[in-house]
């Protein structure tokens, strides 16, 4: 049909882009000044608008409301006039509950992306290029705005975890602690999966979520299949689900856990300049992560109770006492760790020791640049994320973020942190099961932050509630990678997935309050 | 190293034999699965996930070279070992070109089809875990997470 062809989809999300793009445009009726230090604006332009709230002006900037909306007189660009009149060059004009015209293009612009996103007529990675071009052909930003956030340092951040991934693997450490976990695990259905789950799921916090389940799979699955256990059956499920489920609470507990928690700092950096270090994550999230990763386990053993009758067979491999290439690895890496958890003392960034340590690695012979340039996922890494933070930071300095912060606003006002914690891990956990991480967390952020700081809540709480709420994409099987390798094995349906995700989402989510509730108020954060 | 029971399916008509190959084949810690004609066989093909069909070329009824047309329409990974008398090497020939692992001589030596038969599950191992692979990168780019 001629509907389904990628043609017709590219055209449809260019037509809705046109559409967004001549809707009316909203000027809104306050309007910021910034820069205006002898007040001449404001006395200048008195007759068409008021100042409000009324009364002494304390900082450097006040808000004009326009007297008669609607009125020629009552827009930005009258006042941008004027200011020019008067030669005020240092005066700003900011919307506050209007649109600016380029937040507006901005809007056309996400309306594409966004179809583009989740219809796929073009790959990703090259609709994730895509943001960059059409912020400049849109004049919503220069060039080298738009092409400079996908070389942000979380980017490449990002990167050394996955080389770090890469090199872990390669000297065969990850295969160790699969090991060393499913020979603790003993032969007990349940016993051997509670173990081995929540072993991997504690350890995705400091490694690559993906890699931690996939060697948990791979070293599980040999035992499975010797002990007669079959695919589609309830302890089929229960193992299978488990790990990736665990793999994905333990992620949030520190900021190398996943890319959603890195990309939720970044953002708040970005828009507050308030940083969480490295440290500073692991002691809000730490907590959260060694909570949810046995109830996620736990809620997969209540839906798909396990046969007992099954016994695992011995696990008799032994890997031999560690090799002077894993030592050399650990040593690095470990360096690394400790370089990042540091980083109050030293001041370097994250992306500089993390790039440093990758140097290290090639250096002393633990991988060959063609391994990274072989198993890194470029156009994950650089397009799409990099897209996305470009995409985020866009919404915000275009002042469509504000805008929509401005318009919700009334929703939450006076109804303190919980409701906005609620509002954005709902929001995120169901977001992120369609989206990359990233994007929600660009659609997000930019918006949340803003109301955060009108409600006078703390935004690094909403940062953190973003990364961890992210963490729970239990609903489909493209959600998160773990669950895409899971699922690969063909052990479960798609639809298994979704039912004990569709119980454990709002259980842990209920959960993340919880300790929102009690250890970030013990440590002062609400 | 961990013994994993390939999912074995024996077909022939001759009975005898069958269950002599059975209770070798179980004694090594193999899942035999029986079938007396082309017909049942590929019941227990939809049903159970076979691994290696060791097939009989001469049967009554729908013969070797049908039955192994059939499951590889129907079952294109699950490998077939066919089995000849002699005066049919000409139909093994024809059946391997139609996509059998590899063929075996009656009366067979039991060694010989415990190394062609663990070769023909290990290829299909191998395919399954490209086929895997492919899956994954295809999920994952989709989820565009990393």
């Amino acid at each position: 049909m001629f509907y389904k062809t990628n043609g017709f989809k590219l055209c449809a999300a260019l037509l809705v882009g046109v559409i967004v793009f001549l809707l009316p445009r909203p000027e809104g009726t306050q309007f910021k000044i910034t820069g205006d230090e002898g007040k001449i604006l404001m006395q200048n332009v008195s007759e068409h608008f008021a100042v409000v709230p009324e009364g002494e002006i304390k900082t450097e900037s006040y808000i004009l409301k326009a007297k008669a909306p609607g009125s020629l007189e009552a827009t930005a660009k009258f006042l941008d006039q004027k200011a020019k009149d008067l030669n005020l060059d240092k005066v700003r004009v900011d919307y506050v509950d209007g649109l600016s015209p380029k937040a507006k293009r901005f809007l056309a612009i996400l309306a594409v992306l966004v179809i583009l996103f989740v219809i796929e007529p073009i790959p990703l990675e090259i609709t994730a290029i895509c943001i960059g071009v059409f912020l400049v052909v849109m004049q919503v930003t220069d060039v080298k705005n738009a092409w400079a956030p996908y070389m942000h340092p979380v980017v490449i951040f990002i990167m050394c975890c996955l080389i770090f991934a890469i090199s872990l693997d390669k000297a065969g450490i990850t295969k160790r602690l699969g090991y060393y976990i499913i020979k603790k695990a003993g032969n007990s259905i349940t016993r051997f999966t509670f173990i081995i789950a929540i072993g991997l799921g504690i350890s995705s916090s400091f490694m690559h979520d993906a890699a931690a389940c996939a060697i948990g799979i791979v070293t599980m699955l040999p035992l499975m299949r010797a002990a007669g256990i079959e695919p589609h059956t309830n302890t089929a499920k229960f193992m299978m689900l488990s790990l990736p489920f665990a793999c994905s609470c333990g992620g949030m507990g520190s900021l190398i856990g996943g890319g959603r928690c890195m990309v939720s700092a970044a953002f708040l950096k970005e828009f507050t300049g308030i940083e969480i270090t490295f440290f500073e994550w692991i002691m809000y999230a730490m907590p959260a992560a060694i909570l949810t990763t046995p109830i996620a386990v736990l809620i997969v053993y209540m839906v798909y109770r396990p046969n007992l009758k099954y016994k695992l067979p011995e696990f008799d491999e032994d890997l031999g006492p560690m090799t002077i290439l894993e030592k050399k690895t650990l040593a690095i890496i470990g360096l690394s760790f400790a370089f990042w958890l540091t980083k109050g003392l030293h001041g370097i960034d994250y992306s500089v020791t993390g790039m440093l340590g990758v140097a290290a690695l090639v250096l002393f012979k633990v991988l060959k640049w063609r391994d990274i340039n072989d198993n890194l996922e470029w156009g994950t890494a650089l397009f799409i994320f990099g897209g996305g933070i470009s995409l985020g930071l866009a919404m915000g300095y275009s002042g469509a973020a504000d805008y929509f912060a401005n318009l919700f606003f009334p929703l939450i006002q006076g109804k303190g942190w919980l409701v906005l914690f609620i509002g954005v891990g709902v929001f995120g956990a169901l977001v992120t099961n369609a989206m990359a991480n990233v994007a929600a967390a660009a659609l997000i952020l930019p918006i949340v932050i803003p109301m955060a700081q009108l409600e006078g809540v703390n935004p690094v709480v909403l940062a953190l509630c973003l990364g961890m709420a992210t963490s729970f994409a239990m609903l489909l099987v493209i959600g998160c990678p773990p669950n895409a390798i899971s699922y690969s094995y063909r052990y479960f349906k798609s639809s298994d997935l979704t039912r004990v995700g569709l119980v454990a989402t709002p259980i842990l989510l209920t959960v993340l309050v919880v300790v929102a509730a009690v250890w970030w108020k013990i440590l002062g954060l609400i | 190293m961990i013994k994993i029971p390939a999912r074995v399916l024996i077909v022939d008509d001759e009975k005898d034999f069958v269950e002599m190959f059975s209770l070798r084949l179980e004694g090594q810690g193999e899942k035999v699965f029986i079938a007396y004609s082309g017909k049942d066989a590929l019941k227990i093909l939809e049903n159970v996930a076979i691994d290696v069909v060791i097939l009989d070329i001469r049967m009554p009824g729908m013969d070797g070279i049908d039955t192994l047309r059939q499951i590889k329409i129907l079952h294109p990974i699950v490998e077939v070992i066919l089995l000849t008398g002699h005066g049919s090497t000409e139909t093994a020939v024809e059946g391997m070109k139609l996509g059998a692992f590899d063929y075996l001589m009656k009366p067979a030596d039991f060694k010989d089809i415990k190394v062609k038969m663990e070769n023909a599950r290990k290829r299909k191992d191998e395919q399954e875990e490209r086929i895997r692979q492919a899956e994954v990168r295809f999920l994952l780019r989709r989820s565009g997470d990393v």
